[in-house]
């Protein structure tokens, strides 16, 4: 306990907190603007840190992942645009809160949701580090494949009235996956012989595609008609008593967030959209989810913060870094000269300690800028969408091409936008497709890895406890959405006839 | 006036989505005749994967093929109304300008084109206003006052304060 009060006095010194509040404000923008993300965040300002000491150093880039993963609840609420993947699962019920014109609400819980998701994964990290790091490297090709199969799952419960055309809108998003290099031999797969595709199709580009560029063809589709994101927009923020009362969803959220994010290669993307799946599960209002279900937003939001904390566990216990942005504060940790791992805690306490304090500080931080900032962004949402739609399309092209600094990104997105377009023309929803997209190289990859490993054998996937618990809870939550409905219309029928 | 996708049978317009998946699948399948084998014995090589997915693709686009001409116009009334279509805002169905949509498809990729001739600064603004008299903004006011912040804005955080390489044009 006094190392961790010593570690806070450290954080609250003038510098640090001057750099955990930048860290706040860089992250919240790169998190908000699509394209950017946590990585590009990061990444970006890791040249700047060069010059600063290792405790500043490192606090600015924690309180960046933090802030960038609430950041990207922003545009995802204001505009339907995920401002980064993990904020995925949060248009669902966000944007629809905002058409309803309670964007300043939904803002409010999502801030509410990713402070909490934000503390209690600090606390997993101090808690668990050492066991959960054992936990997550227990992860192998056979219990990947089957997380991936189990995020697949979900899809039964995005398809809507039409399973068909959800099934096909999934088999689209896997089959986009497959476009570029084979990671494992190298062979290109479905590039159309162009270099231009060897590196993939990318998630952001699609993201892009789908929630920004179809929007505005959809605005272009209707000319001087093009509609409005809600009448009656407000700012008004949700009450105290709305926000604690979420706080059996927040918990669920975290711990899932908290279990995923742990895992290296899992990612928040994956980890939000599970909690938000578990969240309709569990809901006894699981029909109004993606109506604007103020738990709609705070499960991913809490799942997505509370991620940083976990995605922290393997990266100082082990080195190994479990998310993209992990990777490039590795990157940064080795630049200043401290190396992650077992010795860690023996060799640089004051600094591990003065980082989990600096998690708190920037959760801390993260509330007041998100909270100043939430008048601006109901603003942004009452602009026309004559003005509103062009500039998100400006933007989110400036955004792809940043990323990598590639022009094939803004290409592909725009092929994803006229996809996307006509899918949502011709009634298939795009979650799906974009959940295929994630989840393809993980169960691939991983599939084709453990059989690689058991030479062939399938058993190697039920021999391992972990991949089997995954692959039945798969099985239950495909097969859930059918039963339920089965059982519902029999009871229906059963009332009919009296 | 209706465009050519609204005067089809709702039917027909089914068949014409069945066969273009139908096309992809087995466009996946004649591409994964080329990919390597398995570098080991036992394990699926780089076809695997996209062979089944071209195949379930197939399967599913009959399957679709049949519902339309056993149920007719019903099928086609069917809507994925998923979770995410309320979140993008998908409306499938609604009347729409198809001119509309190829000229804001045309805008964006000739932006693209141009962005690194013109440079950043000059080719934002371009791309906004176009797509702005396209989504029915007429104010000459906002038509020229708002690309030109934007470009601003994008032009001093992105480029200045982020150091974000973007195109500078010639």
């Amino acid at each position: 306990m006094t190392a961790f009060l010593d570690g806070l006095l450290t954080a609250l010194q003038p510098g640090n907190l001057a750099a955990l509040l930048a860290g706040s404000l860089l992250g919240v923008f790169a998190g908000a603007m699509p394209g950017l993300s946590s990585t590009v965040g990061l990444a970006l300002v890791l040249p700047v840190t060069f010059a600063l000491d290792p405790t500043p150093a490192l606090l600015m880039m924690v309180s960046i992942y933090m802030a960038a993963e609430y950041g990207g609840s922003i545009t995802a609420i204001a505009i339907g645009v995920p401002g980064s993947s993990p904020a995925l699962a949060t248009t669902f019920d966000g944007y629809a809160m905002t058409r309803r014109g309670e964007a300043g609400r939904a803002l409010g819980i999502s801030l509410f949701s990713s402070m909490s998701g934000g503390i209690l994964g600090t606390i997993l990290l101090v808690l668990a580090l050492g066991p959960l790091s054992r936990a997550a490297i227990a992860f192998g090709p056979a219990e990947y494949f089957g997380l991936g199969v189990f995020g697949l799952s979900i899809v039964a419960n995005l398809v809507g009235r039409d399973p068909l055309k959800g099934i096909i809108s999934a088999l689209l998003g896997l089959l986009f996956f497959i476009v570029g290099l084979d990671v494992l031999t190298g062979a290109p797969r479905l590039t159309l012989g162009t270099n231009m595709l060897m590196d993939g199709l990318g998630l952001v580009p699609m993201l892009i595609g789908f929630f920004a560029i179809a929007e505005a063809l959809k605005a272009a589709a209707g000319g001087r008609k093009a509609t409005a994101p809600g009448g009656g927009i407000t700012g008004a923020l949700p009450r105290a008593r709305e926000l604690f009362g979420l706080w059996r969803t927040i918990l669920r959220g975290s711990a899932i967030g908290g279990l995923i994010g742990a895992i290296p290669g899992a990612g928040a993307t994956i980890a939000s959209i599970v909690a938000w799946n578990e969240e309709r599960r569990v809901s006894k209002d699981r029909e109004r989810f993606g109506t604007g279900v103020p738990a709609g937003i705070a499960a991913p939001e809490a799942a997505n913060n509370s991620c940083v904390g976990a995605a922290m566990i393997p990266l100082l216990a082990l080195g190994i870094p479990g998310s993209a942005s992990a990777a490039v504060l590795l990157g940064g940790l080795t630049v200043q000269g401290v190396a992650p791992g077992p010795l860690l805690m023996a060799e640089r306490a004051e600094l591990v300690y003065a980082l989990y304090a600096g998690f708190l500080v920037a959760v801390l931080l993260m509330l007041a800028v998100g909270r100043l900032g939430i008048p601006l962004w109901t603003r942004v949402v009452r602009l026309r969408p004559s003005i509103l739609m062009p500039l998100v399309v400006a933007i989110s092209l400036v955004g792809v091409f940043a990323l990598r600094g590639n022009a094939a990104d803004a290409w592909v997105a725009l092929f994803f936008g006229v996809v996307g377009f006509a899918m949502l023309r011709a009634g298939y929803p795009l979650a799906p497709a974009v959940l295929g997209l994630i989840l393809g190289p993980m169960i691939e990859t991983n599939y084709r890895r453990a059989l690689t490993l058991s030479s062939g054998s399938h058993t190697i996937f039920l021999e391992s406890p972990i991949s089997l618990v995954l692959l039945a809870l798969a099985v239950v939550s495909f097969a859930a959405p059918a039963v339920r409905n089965r059982i519902i219309s029999g009871k229906r029928q059963a009332k009919e006839p009296q | 006036m209706g465009s050519r996708s609204e005067r089809a049978s709702p039917p027909l317009r089914l068949l014409v989505e069945a066969g273009l998946l139908a096309a992809s699948g087995a466009a996946v399948l004649l591409d994964s005749r080329g990919y390597p084998p398995s570098l080991t014995e036992g394990a699926p090589g780089p076809a695997f994967f996209p062979r089944l997915l071209a195949v379930l693709l197939i399967a599913s686009a009959a399957w679709l093929a049949i519902r339309a001409w056993r149920k007719g116009s019903g099928a086609a009334r069917s809507r994925g109304n998923a979770a995410s279509d309320s979140a993008a805002g998908g409306r499938a169905g609604t009347r729409i300008r198809p001119l509309g949509v190829w000229i804001a498809v045309t805008w964006i990729a000739a932006f693209l084109l141009v962005w690194p001739l013109l440079g950043t600064v000059l080719s934002v603004p371009l791309l906004v206003v176009g797509l702005m008299w396209l989504t029915g903004e007429r104010s000459w006011r906002t038509l020229v006052s708002v690309p030109l912040a934007f470009a601003g804005f994008i032009y001093l955080v992105f480029m200045v304060l982020l150091g974000v390489p973007l195109p500078a044009g010639f």
